[in-house]
């Protein structure tokens, strides 16, 4: 069943760009997964390496593709990259990741950053 | 010529637009500092951050955090709560208590999901303007969101003599805190037990049917008492009534059930005579006794654990570790690990090494706990408990 969806995947995206991210990322994952699942640590230098080359905002369209394809160890692999990546970032960083935008009135939003003013403190530069 | 194929759904939705569930395990894997400055980003994220249900999925993802705190059990000079790691207690930070109590001393009743509930201490009968103090303060505290509440005065009449007991209602996602009190009057009544649920933010009576024949006497030691099987746990000393001159001290284990609300009594391991101190601890998550025993070159620390909760047949006797006085005695880690004070003689001094020991090989391995007095120590994790709370303070 997956080489079906995984055909049809690739003749119907006409990105290329993506398709070469699933080409080099998402399709080795099982194999991979198969050979070391045993061994943790060993999955996780493989997991970091895979990504070193991978730009942030490139993940989500990973993200996209291993759900398309019902592939939950990569999806769970990326889900937990991305939480990693955006853990010490800003609010507006998070926006612009997720292609989001405030919708609090004026004065709302200020009043819910001071609730936790020490939440802010030691946060990346954007 | 190609048959039109339907498009499959990724093309259906804007370009890179994350569908919710994904969003939300995203945010369930960040770590509580990060999603406090997320519930900024828009109103949608705020509204599913101090969410129950987001607050009990995250939960499930913060078990393995790999934390341990720690205090002195009677926190004389108010020290700072201390974190550590679990399995080596290597220092990693420090809480200061941000509330204050009428006694002064600060005590921990117990940890639940990093959710921590303090108590304050009695060190002895005080009466002040003729009134007692007696563990009225109670509160809830969530250090890794900077919240905290102090829970509404007691429903009973007086307190006195009283211990409390802190818990996990899983099965609604809810709080509570017990506390049974002995009140002060001639003749002496039973104790009386309310108890708080944090959903409704009030107190409320519960009552305690003993057996008959049986007149409590005090509550058996100062730690905390455990939570295990949905169960709270307490050791009392009872006087059973003969007919006759001779009184009978027997002990028992009461128990309370978090979601009946209702006492029982638990069986104790047959091989009892509890002379020379015992202490109701828990291993990896299983009802255990700390008996100990005075023999000629020195005391004995003998451990039983009941397998099987509620069976009074599956009490077994896991070690018996050497130590100079009962005190010396912590507990147990997550990991099954027992920490012991080791002492060189039966006062106190910054010589005193804490040693976690193998309760199967006996083995010790020496930690860099320096605490002159016994600590008391509970597993811990960064939680939002208390975040979607009412009347909680923030500092």
């Amino acid at each position: 069943m997956k080489f079906c969806t995984v055909k049809q995947y690739f003749d119907d995206e006409n990105n290329n760009n993506v398709t070469n991210g699933i080409a080099t990322t998402v399709i080795p994952l099982p194999n991979k997964h198969l050979k070391i699942k045993a061994n943790n640590k060993e999955m996780e230098q493989y997991e970091q390496e895979l990504l070193r080359n991978v730009m942030p905002q490139e993940l989500t369209k990973l993200i996209l593709a291993a759900n398309y394809l019902n592939f939950k160890e990569a999806l769970d692999f990326f889900c937990r990259t991305v939480a990693n990546a955006i853990q010490n970032k800003s609010v507006d960083y998070v926006r612009k990741f997720f292609g989001l935008e405030s919708d609090f009135e004026p004065g709302e939003e200020e009043k819910l950053c001071k609730e936790f003013a020490w939440s802010f403190e030691g946060v990346d530069e954007d | 010529m190609k048959e039109a194929r339907p498009q499959p759904p990724i093309l259906r939705q804007k370009k890179n637009h994350l569908p919710d569930d994904i969003v939300l395990d995203i945010l369930a894997r960040l770590p509580v500092k990060s999603l406090l400055r997320f519930r900024c980003v828009r109103k949608s994220w705020y509204f599913r951050i101090t969410s129950p249900n987001f607050i009990s999925t995250h939960l499930k993802l913060c078990q393995n955090q790999g934390y341990v705190i720690h205090m002195p059990t009677i926190n004389l000079d108010n020290q700072d709560l201390k974190v550590a790691c679990d399995r080596t207690f290597d220092g990693i930070s420090e809480f200061k208590i941000p509330f204050s109590f009428q006694s002064g001393l600060a005590f921990l009743v117990g940890s639940c999901n990093g959710l921590l509930c303090l108590s304050d201490f009695r060190l002895q009968n005080s009466l002040i303007n003729n009134v007692f103090f007696g563990f009225n303060d109670v509160y809830l505290w969530n250090p890794s969101i900077r919240k905290y509440k102090k829970l509404p005065d007691t429903c009973l009449s007086q307190l006195h003599l009283a211990k409390v007991g802190f818990a996990h209602h899983s099965q609604k996602n809810d709080y509570k805190v017990v506390r049974i009190s002995r009140p002060f009057s001639e003749p002496m009544p039973p104790p009386e037990a309310e108890v708080y649920t944090l959903s409704s933010d009030s107190w409320k009576r519960v009552g305690i049917s003993w057996r008959p024949n049986v007149i409590f006497y005090k509550f058996s030691c100062v730690k905390p008492f455990p939570f295990v099987s949905g169960h709270l746990h307490w050791m009392l000393d009872m006087i059973e009534e003969g007919g006759g001159q001779e009184i009978r001290y027997i002990e028992m284990i009461l128990t309370f059930d978090v979601n009946s609300e209702k006492f029982k009594e638990l069986p104790l391991p047959d091989d009892h005579s509890f002379k020379d101190g015992k202490n109701l601890t828990s291993i990896k998550e299983k009802l255990a006794l700390a008996k100990f025993e005075q023999q000629p070159h020195g005391m004995l620390c003998c451990i039983w654990v009941m397998r099987e909760y509620g069976v009074c047949e599956s009490w077994n006797k896991l070690c018996v570790v050497p130590v100079v006085t009962h005190t010396c005695f912590i507990g147990f880690t997550k990991y099954g690990s027992l920490l012991i004070q080791k002492k060189t003689q039966e006062i106190c001094s910054l010589e005193d090494k804490y040693v976690l020991i193998d309760p199967e090989t006996l083995c010790e391995k020496e930690t860099s706990i320096q605490a002159i007095h016994p600590l008391v120590i509970a597993t811990y994790m960064e939680n939002l408990a208390l975040l979607d709370g009412a009347n909680v303070i923030s500092y």
